[in-house]
């Protein structure tokens, strides 16, 4: 057991959990069943962390959230969700991390630096990003939420657009031969 | 150089999507303050990630060693563009150990730094080690897209087996005309004495037995069995390979061959070999240090090559069975065609020592009633094959590499020894 997947386990039950808290009564139950699938979906993800187990229950755990939100009691948006995706940004990373380790290969100290400081200001821009898309949802009335709209399909529409014009050669299996 | 999106940038967009999307579809800003923060990783490292421009070359310390020793191998690496992360691996040849350092490592790069990695090698397996390639994959920030690159290579290190010293090898029944070590059957001038017989005109006067000419009042001269040399032909039988890599039978051949080419050509033999297998190869007789060394190369590259095809010793030129030669066969006596070879060197007239390679013990029976009773019926059958060399007067010793091959070759009856004519 590595200190990664202690990390990993301790963020998954977070991520389960925090939903969990914003639901009350009938509710409450769906939403369990939500974080019951999330959970039966997460030990895969862990055994086989670089097959597509973790994006599975990553879609599980976003479900869950989106179930969360739409039957939460209670008006304003939920102002922790950057940190909800910070945590499920962590939580992949921290999974490639233990795959990492459990290949025999040798790795410089400078590049776990490297990679932990550009993991650190991918945290702090979502964060702010985030936070700000957020500051405008709560400001606006009726008439911003076609702007937040118009923000999410254009993050819809570049989330989709990137692999095609930028990362074309899309090699769905790892062919190198170490 | 192969760019491939990686199984993060795969994750990544695919949960910033579904996030997105259930965002727009619920109305939930949520979901799209989640989505952005799994989006901008994905959108900084890919903008921030360059095609890398990287020199490369690597270099051995040694291009031959022997079993056991350690070699280093350099990888010099130079990066002009591009690259932040480099995945360096380098395929070792079986037989070959990482003592220090790691077959795959990870190293940072700057631009136009130079760095080098360095490995130590243990060379646990003689044999020719061909590196063949070095495979280098660079990550942008992020690791989102990696550009994947095999380059060949062109090194080999020879790994010469370990070559015991004996203290005696195998004794020909036959010797040539060339002055050496043996003491040949036949009478003439020689040091060793053979016998007595009438002075006859021309004999040298030096000769004369003056004791038994005294005795008989006849003249008398000694004879002398002249010290020559012998051919002995090393025949292979690389047709399989059975036991635990490092001492399987193949291990023992080339050990064995080694070890007895260097004595015999210590005692001024003509050694030559053949490899019969798969494969067929030879080495003609010669002498000397190079021919040592020629031996000890040929050695090298030989393996097992799977054939079902049928081989014999026809298929070998003339010039690599020369006559009167002695063979010494290193074989794990498994494989019917090395058989059938053996028989006709011995048809041939030849002087045929088999030397059994195969450490049976080292052959477990398989689980199961079965797996015993095949296990003994093959120990039968390789029991009958010995025993029909010897109907034939193919003396056949064990070696399993444990103890010198002197003793096992000392098991070798000379005087009972006999090469006998058979039907081919």
């Amino acid at each position: 057991v590595t200190r990664a997947r202690i990390a990993a386990v301790a963020i998954a039950l977070v991520l389960l959990a925090r939903p969990l808290v914003m639901l009350h009564g009938r509710p409450l139950q769906a939403g369990l069943g939500f974080a019951v699938a999330a959970a039966a979906l997460l030990p895969p993800a862990f055994v086989w962390p670089a097959s597509a187990a973790p994006a599975t229950a990553g879609a599980m755990l976003v479900a869950e959230y989106a179930f969360a939100l739409l039957a939460r009691s209670g008006g304003g948006p939920d102002l922790l969700a950057p940190l909800m995706g910070v945590l499920l940004l962590a939580l992949l990373e921290l999974l490639d991390v233990d795959s990492d380790r459990r290949r025999s290969r040798k790795v410089e100290r400078a590049v776990r630096l490297q990679q932990a400081l550009w993991l650190l200001g991918e945290v702090a821009a979502g964060l702010v990003a985030g936070g700000f898309l957020l500051y405008l949802a709560a400001r606006g009335g009726p008439a911003d939420t076609s702007i937040t709209r118009a923000m999410a399909f254009t993050a819809v529409a570049l989330a989709l657009a990137i692999p095609v014009l930028i990362a074309r050669r899309v090699v769905g299996r790892d062919r190198f031969p170490l | 150089v192969i760019r491939r999106a990686t199984p993060r940038l795969a994750r990544l967009l695919s949960l910033a999507g579904l996030a997105a999307l259930l965002g727009v579809l619920l109305g939930l800003p949520e979901l799209v303050a989640v989505a952005v923060v799994l989006a901008i990783p994905v959108v900084a490292g890919i903008a921030a990630t360059d095609a890398p421009d990287i020199d490369s070359s690597v270099t051995l310390s040694a291009d031959r060693c022997l079993e056991g020793e350690e070699v280093e191998v350099s990888i010099q690496l130079r990066c002009t563009r591009g690259g932040r992360d480099l995945e360096v691996g380098l395929p070792l040849p079986a037989g070959m150990r990482v003592v220090d350092g790691a077959v795959v490592t990870v190293v940072s790069l700057q631009p136009n730094e130079p760095r080098t990695i360095t490995l130590r090698l243990r060379a646990e397996r003689w044999g020719g080690k061909p590196f063949r390639s070095l495979t280098l994959r660079a990550h942008g920030p992020g690791r989102l897209v990696a550009f994947d690159e095999l380059r060949r290579l062109d090194l080999r290190l020879a790994v010469y087996p370990g070559v015991d010293r004996l203290l005696r090898g195998t004794h020909p029944l036959r010797t040539q005309v060339f002055a050496g070590n043996h003491v040949a059957r036949v009478v003439g001038d020689g040091i060793e004495f053979a016998s007595v017989r009438a002075y006859a005109p021309g004999d040298s006067i030096r000769r004369v037995n003056w004791r038994v000419t005294s005795r008989r009042g006849v003249l008398h001269v000694d004879e002398h069995h002249p010290e020559r040399n012998a051919d002995v032909i090393l025949f292979l039988d690389t047709f399989s390979d059975v036991g635990p890599v490092g001492r399987s039978s193949l291990d023992n051949t080339v050990r064995g061959a080694a070890a007895l080419a260097r004595h015999q050509l210590g005692r001024k033999d003509r050694v030559g070999m053949v490899g019969f297998g798969g494969t067929v190869s030879w080495l003609r007789v010669g002498m000397g240090e190079t021919q040592f060394l020629r031996l000890l190369a040929s050695l090298l590259d030989v393996s097992i090559a799977l054939s079902y095809s049928w081989k014999d010793v026809d298929a070998l030129p003339r010039r690599a069975l020369p006559p009167l030669a002695s063979f010494v066969v290193f074989s794990p006596l498994l494989d019917a065609r090395a058989l059938r070879a053996i028989t006709d060197l011995c048809g041939r007239g030849h002087d045929v020592t088999v030397v059994d390679t195969l450490d049976e013990d080292a052959v477990l029976p398989s689980a199961g009633r079965r797996g015993l009773a095949a296990h003994r019926v093959w120990r039968l059958l390789r029991e009958d094959r010995r025993a029909q060399l010897a109907e034939i007067g193919v003396p056949v010793v064990a070696w399993t590499g444990e103890d010198s091959l002197a003793a096992a070759l000392a098991m070798v009856p000379r005087d009972a020894r006999r090469t006998l004519r058979v039907g081919v």
